[in-house]
């Protein structure tokens, strides 16, 4: 993570299928959001 | 000089306050259809900078215009809208879509992306498209990683853009200490950071003597230093990147330094260091008067 506020999009992960930024999206998901 | 973000290390929406530091805010690319980029991991940091292979992940043009672009402007900063393209017609069209908007006071022609796979092959033929589409000032953002700069500079100034933005970044590789596997999927990404200053300064050196266009110069710069650098070697506006990421307040941080290097420097405004590095006066550029208030 760099900016840490949704600007450098360098946090994506995919969740459902889509990429999200971890920093916006997150910082705590549901674990079976990100693994398989 | 202004002092600028460098495209896609800065959103105005989330830190208006960082935005209103700056003189203007440069956008993240903007494509004519939304992306959501490259596959991560998208970012590593290296010795010296970082890697990223974002892969313009931008909201698509229909969107920024109807819902980025009426937030930004209430930021009371210029904005320059970085354009980005996958052949020559995408920038015309793009250009032509931006040019009656009285918000976008500038557009930058992302012309060297590193982290996408289809990138036209003449920076000429993209900038006169654009220049066809609009009388907005053209921007175009150059890629340090070709055999001569100077060259694709000449080309986008006989092609008419108004300045030119270097540099972009320059792919790089980071392993993982344990795997030896790469540490982006794509898996090379763009060079950031203190890394690119040298590379970033060849650039802004070689692209002044050889078109005089304005040049907002970027590559690592993380101090007043480094920025009075680059504005010696012939930039007269200066982008900050990666240094955005550790350190939010470098714009005010950079120009009290920038303050004290000109004074340490016995000059009177940054206007009379542009292009100080320059053994040879270029032509087409009235120095005389610069070097003379140097040495007094």
């Amino acid at each position: 993570m760099a900016c840490g506020y949704g600007a450098c999009y360098g946090c994506a992960v995919e969740i459902d299928g889509e990429i999200k930024r971890l920093c916006v999206e997150g910082p705590v998901l549901r674990a079976e959001a990100v693994a398989a | 000089m202004k002092l600028l973000n460098a495209s896609g290390c800065l959103d105005a929406l989330t830190a208006p306050e960082i935005a209103r530091s700056l003189d203007a805010f440069v956008t993240k690319t903007v494509t004519p259809l939304p992306r959501e980029g490259n596959a991560p991991p998208r970012i590593a940091e290296v010795e010296d900078g970082m890697l990223n292979s974002i892969g313009l992940a931008n909201p698509g043009i229909d969107c920024f215009v109807s819902n980025s672009l009426p937030r930004m402007t209430e930021l009371g900063v210029p904005i320059w809208v970085s354009v980005g393209g996958f052949e020559v017609a995408d920038y015309g069209d793009l250009c032509d879509r931006l040019d009656d908007l009285p918000e976008v006071a500038v557009i930058e022609l992302n012309v060297s992306c590193p982290n996408v796979d289809d990138v036209p092959a003449s920076v000429g033929e993209i900038v006169a498209a654009a220049r066809g589409a609009t009388r907005k000032p053209l921007y175009t953002k150059l890629s340090p990683a070709t055999a001569d700069v100077a060259e694709v500079a000449q080309a986008a100034r006989r092609a008419g853009t108004d300045g030119l933005s270097l540099v972009n970044t320059i792919l790089g590789l980071a392993l993982d200490e344990r795997t030896l596997q790469p540490r982006l999927s794509r898996p090379a990404g763009g060079l950031s950071g203190p890394a690119l200053k040298p590379i970033a300064l060849a650039a802004v050196h070689a692209c002044y003597a050889a078109t005089g266009l304005p040049i907002v110069g970027m590559g690592g710069i993380s101090s007043g230093r480094d920025a009075l650098e680059f504005v010696a070697a012939g930039a007269s506006s200066v982008a900050l990147g990666t240094i955005l990421f550790s350190d939010p307040g470098a714009p005010a941080r950079v120009r009290t330094e920038l303050a004290g290097e000109l004074e340490q420097l016995g000059v009177d405004g940054l206007d009379n260091v542009i292009g100080l590095a320059h053994a040879e006066p270029a032509p087409h550029l009235a120095r005389a008067e610069r070097a003379a208030s140097v040495s007094s």
